[in-house]
């Protein structure tokens, strides 16, 4: 190799071309797409981390996740290729520094530029993929459009507190739940406020979260697609028992749901949903 | 003020205590006693606060006074200025090991200050990381109980990031950005001794927090929760409002002295890149951290006062506090990166023995993050609901910033490219940081795009992305930077045959802890919280574990510090062979740097050639800038 | 100067310090410019979301605006004659900066006793004793607060300009100081006067109440 000083006379900026046919640059290759494949069989990772889903806003979020493991794994080895390279075969160890400089181009045009306008597109195609899929993640795109055809939506007030959460059907004659009932494949709004400081409503697996806000209504919505029993959790560090501000999503069929809140509705009023968790 | 140094600071810091809070509690209790026999609860809890803000008030500017910082301005009104002998004297000329305690202007004193300073900070919220972690390491664990949790948690996040804003502008842009740039002092000494005391007097406020109450905040202090707590709050709103002016002050003296006090032939591309990698993160700070300081003023008033900026009955709203917080808070991550980043810039070509690769473009990248780091705030908001048809423009922002952040990278593999590539430590955290800062920079773009924020904020998964980018990319490259201007500011050597265990045991076990961070908030973990459920036992437990190798590795590094600063083999002038200014100065660095100063006339980015110009040598001609 | 023995104390020329002084004081402003920001940020944000209507609760008056004014008009005159001041010591006549900067330091005590005493008329206390009622209200007295805080700054240094004119600490080379002073002095009248025309003109909120809670 030939990586001594090379020695221009006058006018730094002269290019020592990337040179496709240089041998570093064939082995940085070839570490690059080891790494890259490498990294393209682990992209499944992150979605396996993040567990079932329940909503279509969910499987669109993980499907977000799987796109962008897979187009960072590239841009990743790129780096670490090099570094795996330049200390292998670059290295000088010594006591003293090396007598011998290394070449002194000082700059490269075309890789610059080529790297810029790379960087660039990775940088559209993440900000289209994201504005494509506002539409479908409704606490910061405002809410998701109906699906056509869907029953008419339901709503639920939901409201932190310091440390439950609580919800209010006002449709079924307000009556209240500390666990939130869902009927399946239906749309339902949520109004989301605070009664004492900033909580964050977070249904994990539906990937759900809104702000709760004192003195604000922030909403959202969400369409279950799976019955089952899925967390609610607080993403907003709220006071003492943060931790502890948990409950459950139960997603039940329209009949089931039915059933539940006639079951409910006799007991109205009920007051603030008190400590105790699991089913009404 | 010849008699003023640290002791008597703190005897008048002590005094001002007592007489504040005394006459707090007369001037404003009296009255309400004097009226109704029956105050009412909300109003006691007003005076409270206030009392307690008076009272921090009166030991600040008791310690202040008792430091001599306020001789200055007094003798400038009077019209008594310092005659010469008085500006050598507080330049610490002939005092020795004296002159590090007291209100001293030589930069290179300060510097050493702030080295001590931000490695006190460093151990006490690392130590606060391994009570957390160790909290942290089974799902229901009652080490520490959530009261306590909560406050640690909190006192780590501000104790760090008051550190880690300091750490590179504050040892190295003090003592090395003058000499570097050919100067003799900084712009205003006084000023620069004014922002040090102003962080030391404060710093015992920020630490009393946990035994005044704690606070149960984070360090984001979120309104209305803030307006909540004890008066342990009161302490962080303190601090957060002296940080800020000490901030402001050294923020407008490093960037006069980096763009005023170039010495001759030192154009901007004859600059070398930590200079700009400085003024970006001070001149950054310069208009952010004042918004922060805003939100403190108005929490302190919410709860002092009786006003109801943050308090919605009243009002008010939390949304105004997170903009005012995270108009600061963008940019402050920008603060803490830039600077370290710089300084790797810095070394890599000394370590490569190649010129820096693509000048132009590292500045560029610098100024862009910078331009734009101010137009992202909001990103933290996405899902805060305070304007959801912003959510785009911020998108969009956001993820601009990856084009310039990816130009670092550029230029940092392009130095390397081809280069002679000396292994001693400093280049080893050039690659540490590099391994990190792929990894933040690319979850960061997660985060940058709502679908994924929607999942991921609040999350684990947000705590392990920014520790990858301040600790894995902004503290590695710190640690680097330490060891690389260790001969100069220390005049020694640092011990690397032992120093490299600490450091590589610090990285491994920085990996594994964040690494399990970041599964556990995929798997949905909140952040901040001190139980958790079952599921993720898994991943705080690697967590935990890769928490006490960083412990353990970063106990040695510190060993290493404070032994080879004590007995370390002593250094050359010019131990790497670097060609910037600092290097051409004799070790220890005189008290005004140069006798006669250099002229410059070529960048110190000259590696690989047959006669390396120098950047400037010692024989350089006759400069006439002595009267 | 007078140079001594081994000490080499340098000294640079008072243009080369000049330049250099008037670039840190004006970056501190920079970041003072971002504090009065987040205040005016502050306002009108807070007017715009009228978190349940309790900008201006009912029963709550709008401070008149004639005491802002009156505040704001002692600034004007002040940095005026300063600025003025500061141009004669420019021209060399030093005796007029003296004149000058006794009658700015008066002028600059009188707005701050203005703005405390419009602090003190500020009728906002409508519910229990040390509270404020509304947002309105908070806002307009930090606002006032602020003010104070920038006059009683501008005091001290124009007290400290008045002095060392006395002593005759300024003259031509050295007129830059002075002229340091003066950038204060406009920048807390623009901040002034930027603050009286929002709290004049944008009072009522434009915003039905949000919910309440
Ligand atoms: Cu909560």
């Amino acid at each position: 190799m030939t990586d001594t000083a090379v020695h221009q006379t006058e006018d730094p900026p002269a290019p020592e071309p990337p040179g496709w046919k240089r041998p570093e640059v064939r082995s940085i290759a070839l570490i690059w797409l080891v790494l890259t494949i490498v990294g393209e069989c682990l992209v499944w990772i992150p979605s396996w981390l993040m567990g079932p889903s329940a909503s279509t806003q969910m499987d669109d979020i993980k499907q977000t996740m799987t796109l962008f493991t897979a187009m960072s794994a590239p841009v990743a080895a790129v780096i670490w290729a090099i570094m795996i390279y330049s200390v292998a075969r670059w290295r000088y160890t010594g006591d003293e520094p090396p007598e011998d400089d290394a070449p002194d181009f000082r700059t490269n045009s075309p890789v610059v530029l080529l790297w810029s306008i790379l960087s660039g597109v990775l940088t559209l195609v993440v900000f289209i993929w994201g504005m494509l899929k506002i539409a479908a993640i409704p606490a910061a795109g405002g809410l998701a459009a109906l699906p056509a055809g869907a029953m008419p939506p339901m709503v639920v007030e939901v409201t932190g507190n310091q440390w439950v959460w609580n919800f209010t059907y006002p449709e079924l004659g307000n009556i209240q739940s500390d666990v939130l009932y869902l009927p399946l494949d239906r749309t339902t709004l949520f109004d989301v406020t605070s009664a004492d400081v900033i909580h964050s409503f977070w249904i994990v697996e539906m990937g759900v979260k809104v702000d709760a806000t004192p003195g604000q209504l922030t909403k959202t919505d969400v369409v279950p697609h799976s019955i089952g029993s899925f967390d609610v959790r607080c993403a907003e560090l709220c006071g003492l028992l943060h931790a502890a501000m948990e409950t459950q999503a139960k997603v039940v069929t329209q009949e089931e749901f039915d059933a539940w809140a006639q079951d409910k509705g006799a007991e109205v009023p009920i007051e603030p949903a008190a400590q105790e968790e699991g089913g009404a | 003020m010849r008699r003023l140094n640290i002791i008597t600071a703190i005897v008048f810091g002590l005094i001002g205590t007592i007489a504040a809070h005394y006459l707090a509690t007369i001037i404003f209790v009296m009255p309400v006693l004097e009226g109704d026999a029956e105050a009412p609860s909300g109003l006691v809890w007003l005076l409270e606060n206030r009392i307690a803000f008076t009272t921090m008030f009166g030991w600040v500017v008791g310690f202040m006074i008792g430091i001599g910082a306020f001789s200055g301005p007094v003798r400038w009104v009077l019209g008594k200025d310092l005659t010469d002998e008085e500006a050598l004297f507080l330049a610490g000329k002939d005092q020795g090991i004296g002159r590090y305690f007291r209100f001293t202007t030589d930069h290179k004193v300060v510097g050493i200050q702030y080295l001590v300073i931000t490695m006190v900070l460093l151990g006490v919220g690392g130590t606060l990381a391994m009570l957390i972690r160790t909290n942290l390491m089974t799902p229901d664990s009652a080490f520490l109980g959530p009261t306590t949790y909560n406050t640690l948690v909190g006192m780590h996040g501000i104790i760090m990031i008051v550190a880690t804003i300091i750490m590179i502008t504050g040892p190295f842009g003090n003592f090395i950005l003058p000499i570097m740039i050919g100067a003799r002092d900084m712009a205003f000494p006084r000023l620069n001794a004014l922002s040090f005391w102003l962080i030391a007097s404060v710093v015992p406020v920020l630490l009393s927090v946990p035994f005044i109450g704690g606070m149960p905040t984070g360090w984001t202090a979120y309104n209305p929760l803030a307006d909540q707590a004890p008066i342990g709050m009161d302490g962080f709103a303190f601090t957060i409002i002296v940080f800020a002016i000490s901030s402001a002050v050294a923020g407008a003296n490093i960037t006069t002295t980096a763009v005023k006090m170039r010495t001759r032939g030192m154009t901007w591309t004859r600059t070398p890149i930590f200079v700009f990698g400085v003024v970006a993160s001070v001149g950054l700070a310069i208009p952010a951290f004042p918004t922060f300081m805003a939100a403190q003023v108005l929490s302190g008033l919410d709860r002092g006062v009786g006003t109801t900026f943050y308090d919605a009955s009243g009002g008010g709203s939390g949304w105004l506090y997170a903009n005012l917080f995270w108009l600061m808070g963008h940019p402050e991550v920008y603060v803490i990166l830039i600077p370290a980043l710089a300084a790797l810039l810095e070394l890599t070509p000394v370590f490569t023995r190649r010129p820096l690769f693509s000048f132009k473009a590292a500045v560029v990248a610098i100024s862009g993050i910078v331009g734009l780091s101010i137009l992202v705030w909001a990103h933290h908001m996405y899902i805060s609901g305070w304007a959801p048809k912003l959510g785009g423009p911020f998108m969009l922002t956001t993820e601009i910033i990856s084009i310039p952040t990816g130009l670092l990278f550029l230029v940092f593999i392009g130095t390397m490219w081809r280069g002679r590539i000396w292994t001693r430590l400093p280049m080893m955290a050039v690659y540490a940081m590099l391994w990190n800062f792929v990894i933040g920079g690319i979850t960061g773009v997660y985060l940058s795009d709502i679908p994924a924020d929607e999942a991921m904020h609040g999350s684990m998964f947000v705590t392990a992305h920014f520790h990858y980018t301040l600790m894995g990319a902004a503290l590695t490259g710190t640690m680097g930077a330490l060891v690389y201007w260790f001969p100069k500011m220390t005049g020694r050597m640092f011990d690397e045959r032992l120093g490299k265990w600490g450091f590589w045991i610090a990285q491994v076990g920085f990996n594994v802890t964040f690494l399990g961070m970041f599964m556990v908030g995929f798997a949905g973990q909140p952040r901040r919280v001190f139980n958790y459920s079952e599921v993720f036992a898994t991943g705080n437990f690697i967590s935990t574990m890769g928490a006490y190798t960083i412990g353990i590795g970063m106990l040695i590094f510190m060993y290493v510090v404070i032994s080879s600063w004590s007995r370390g083999a002593i250094a050359s002038s010019n131990p790497w062979k670097a060609k910037t200014l600092e290097w051409q100065v004799p070790t220890p660095v005189p008290l005004e740097n140069f006798d006669v100063l250099p002229i410059i006339t070529s960048d110190p980015y000259g590696y690989g050639r047959p006669s390396p110009d120098l950047a400037a040598t010692d024989q350089a001609p006759k400069e006439g800038a002595s009267l | 100067m007078t140079m001594t023995t081994e000490v080499h104390l340098h000294h640079d020329d008072p243009d080369t310090v000049g330049s250099r002084e008037r670039f840190g004081v004006a970056l501190l402003i920079v970041a003072d410019i971002a504090f009065v920001f987040s205040l005016v940020f502050t306002y009108t944000y807070l007017r715009f979301l009228n978190t349940d209507g309790a900008w201006m609760p009912e029963g709550m008056v709008a401070a008149a605006p004639g005491e802002t004014w009156l505040v704001t008009g002692a600034m004007i005159l002040g940095l005026v004659v300063f600025a003025l001041g500061a141009r004669d010591l420019k021209a060399g006549k030093q005796p007029k900066f003296r004149r000058a900067a006794w009658i700015a330091l008066v002028l600059s005590i009188i707005a701050l006793v203005l703005q405390i005493q419009q602090m003190r008329n500020f009728n906002f206390s409508l519910g229990e004793k040390g509270y404020f009622a509304g947002t309105y209200s908070s806002s307009m007295m930090t606002l006032a607060g602020a003010n104070a805080f920038h006059l009683t700054l501008t005091a001290i240094i124009t007290l400290g300009m008045a002095n060392r004119a006395r002593l005759g600490k300024y003259n031509e080379p050295t007129s830059w100081q002075p002229r340091l002073a003066t950038y204060w002095w406009l920048w807390v009248t623009i901040s002034a006067v930027v603050v009286g025309l929002m709290t004049t003109f944008l009072v009522a909120s434009p915003s039905l109440p949000s919910m309440g809670t």
